[in-house]
């Protein structure tokens, strides 16, 4: 079963990685490796992997590669911040403008330091032991980043994490671990895409532990090529009086997943998961989220609205989990969607798991079409069908960026749609 | 005096029902028709299939516009040749912001006219000038599209984009309903001031006090899908007292 070449090809495949030769890298992929074998891939009845079946795991036969591209296109979210820039899953020290007042280490500074026990603890967490895809990241360990936000640090930019695709038929591992410490306040941005038409297969684990009292708005930009694969997984963690705000505008990869997971660990916490989808082609769109509320006061809200078109196919799975004595917290999720074609599909899967009794929690989805009346009076001014379509669907998406609380973030996402 | 539309036996249909049963009418240029009628006799299903909208089956009968075809056009085709319908019931379109649409309307009618586009800033500065002539407030220009918007403020508001796009002929349909007695005249004034003798209006309504206000060239009674009576704006009183009874028969 386990064939490919991700895992046949394993040893091969680890050669051609960076610091092959350190013994306590070899160790810690060599473990994660064992434990991926004994766990596998998802399994088929996973319902975290209902909507998107597998398989596609066992099939693909990339490498990994040890070539370093030159070709660096500037990424279409054009924003005024701090860069650190990955070219096909490696990072490129060159490209990159770092932020003096944040402690942040690639890999490579953290193996050649040998600080061997952070770099156990980010690789080795219960998070990655829990997760199949994330051990293959462990188990393929060669690039990312340590990122340390001291205490009452207030960052001037955002940091913009620039993860760019130029190679085709590789299989690259990314990972980041951010810790935010109390007090902080901080814009993080990803972008992940390409230009070519190019398979490829990125497979990216994101942690994020934030303190108390921290502000943190997490925004990310996916426009992978239309062949590519990318299935991230996202672990935050959340300390009393903080807030964290996610946002996903998901539009390219053959296959794209994106998997967040929340532990809120403490009170009066404020956590937005946005998401918007704009769909073409075949593209394959899983958006699953979880949000764990373990400590009563706190609120949650998950607002995602997408659309799509050709034969693409949208999920979106969004469980709410208030534990035992988690009182007063409030939680609501909402999932609007437009089929812009008869061959495009969209599934929705909200879900509440509530033990305490004094909470507030809600859920709605929604399915619907573009509205005629709308599209005839646009076009009875004069506007053509497809800017007025255009137009109708920026206002659907609208409603999801428009809460959206970093502003000049906002606008950057916003120019994006509009010169789709 | 050229002919600018030109309607003749028209015959449409909706879900398998016969709306339009032989409707004719040609206007010329510079003029201005009403259209009066009971409810369901048809009057915005025509304003409808001149404006394109899907959904209406044209059995037989054909449409002119400056000698051009004009069931073949697409919506927008019809808007740029200068078909402008100002909607009985106007739709909300929540999202986008009125000046926006504007601006793109606009632009959309110009280009094709052959002439240069107008920027954000020059737009702006039309879209002022006659908002603030129909007594609309910058506020609600920067709103959505209708949303929110009261009855009158709709009507308003499609008068104010018929203003800005300059249409060559305009279908107003019952463009009174909602208006307050001082909104009316504003409303009326702005179709006024577009009148000129190239421009052409189709005026629907129901009640004779409008036309006091836009003085019609001609008057038509619109029953069962066609036009029975035809007249000048006297019929209008006429109407106004007698009611419909004598002109469509036994159904009242
Ligand atoms: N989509 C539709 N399906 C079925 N019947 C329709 C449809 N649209 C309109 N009709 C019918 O066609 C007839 C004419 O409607 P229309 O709206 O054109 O009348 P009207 O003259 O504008 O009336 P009013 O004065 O009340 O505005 C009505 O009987 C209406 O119910
Ligand atoms: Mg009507």
């Amino acid at each position: 079963m386990l064939n490919n070449n991700l895992v046949k090809g394993y040893k091969d495949n680890i050669k051609s990685l960076s610091f092959s030769d350190n013994e306590l890298v070899s160790k810690i992929r060599k473990n994660a490796f064992t434990d991926f074998i004994n766990s596998g891939f998802p399994k088929a009845y996973d319902e975290n992997w209902r909507y998107t079946k597998q398989k596609f795991l066992k099939e693909i036969n990339f490498k990994t590669s040890n070539h370093i591209s030159e070709n660096f296109i500037e990424p279409e979210l054009e924003i005024d911040a701090y860069h650190l820039v990955f070219i096909d899953g490696k990072f490129i020290t060159k490209k990159s403008i770092i932020p003096n007042n944040v402690e942040i280490k690639s890999f490579k500074n953290l193996i050649e330091g040998d600080d061997s026990n952070l770099l156990k603890k980010i690789t080795n967490s219960d998070f990655v032991k829990s997760s199949p895809l994330a051990l293959l990241n462990t188990a393929y360990l060669e690039n990312g980043f340590y990122i340390n936000v001291k205490k009452d640090t207030i960052l001037n930019k955002p940091i913009h994490i620039i993860n760019y695709s130029d190679t085709a038929d590789i299989f690259y591992n990314v990972k980041y671990y951010i810790n935010i410490e109390d007090g902080s306040k901080i814009d993080l941005v990803e972008s992940c895409y390409s230009f070519k038409n190019i398979s490829y297969f990125n497979n990216t684990v994101t942690e994020i532990n934030i303190a108390k009292n921290a502000i943190v708005n997490h925004y990310k930009y996916q426009n992978e090529s239309k062949s590519a694969y990318h299935v991230c997984l996202n672990k935050v963690t959340i300390d009393a009086d903080s807030s964290y705000e996610n946002f996903i505008m998901q539009k390219g990869g053959l296959i794209a997943r994106n998997e967040t997971v929340i532990d809120v660990i403490g009170e009066n916490t404020n956590t937005k998961t946005l998401a918007c989808y704009m769909l073409k082609g075949t593209t394959h769109s899983d958006l699953t989220t979880r949000v764990n509320h373990h400590t009563p006061n706190a609120s949650s809200e998950q607002t995602v609205k997408g659309v799509a078109d050709d034969e693409t196919k949208a999920i979106f799975q969004g469980k709410v989990y208030v534990a035992r004595g988690a009182q007063k917290v409030s939680g609501n999720q909402l999932h609007k969607s437009l089929l812009l074609s008869d061959k495009a599909e969209i599934d929705t899967k909200p879900e509440l798991e509530v033990y305490a009794d004094d909470v507030e929690c809600s859920h709605g989805a929604s399915i619907g079409e573009l509205d005629d009346k709308q599209l005839f009076y646009l076009r009875a001014r004069g506007i053509d069908e497809e800017l007025a379509r255009k137009m109708l669907v920026e206002a659907f998406l609208d409603e999801v960026l428009e809460k959206m609380s970093n502003e000049t973030l906002r606008q950057a996402f916003v120019s994006v749609i509009k010169r789709d | 005096m050229s002919v600018l539309l030109e309607i003749d036996n028209l015959h449409a249909r909706v879900d398998n029902k016969e709306i339009l049963k032989g409707f004719s009418l040609t206007i010329n240029e510079g003029e201005t028709h009403a259209i009066m009628g009971p409810n369901g006799a048809g009057k915005s299903t025509l304003s409808y299939v001149l404006a394109g909208r899907e959904g209406y089956e044209i059995t037989s009968g054909t449409v002119k516009f400056k000698g051009k075809n004009l069931l073949s056009m697409s919506i927008e085709e019809r808007a740029r040749e200068g078909v402008f319908l100002a909607m009985q019931y106007p739709v909300e379109i929540p999202g986008v912001a009125t000046s926006t649409f504007l601006k793109h309307s606009l632009n959309s009618i110009r280009k094709h006219q052959g002439l240069e586009e107008l920027d954000t800033m020059n737009f702006i500065k039309v879209l002022k000038q006659k908002a603030s002539e129909l007594g609309i407030n910058q506020d609600m220009i920067k709103r959505p599209i209708n949303v929110g918007f009261s009855g009158g403020e709709k009507k308003r508001v499609e008068t104010l984009q018929m203003s800005i796009l300059e249409p060559s002929f305009a279908i107003l349909d019952e463009a009174d309903s909602g208006l307050d007695i001082d909104a009316l005249k504003v409303v009326a004034g702005g179709v006024n001031k577009l009148r000129n003798d190239k421009r052409s209006m189709l005026v629907i309504t129901h009640y004779q006090r409008l036309l006091n206000y836009i003085v019609p060239d001609f008057v038509h009674v619109f029953a069962d899908g066609k036009i029975v009576k035809s007249g000048n704006k006297d019929l209008a009183l006429e109407l106004e007292e007698k009611g419909y009874g004598e002109f469509i028969g036994n159904k009242y």
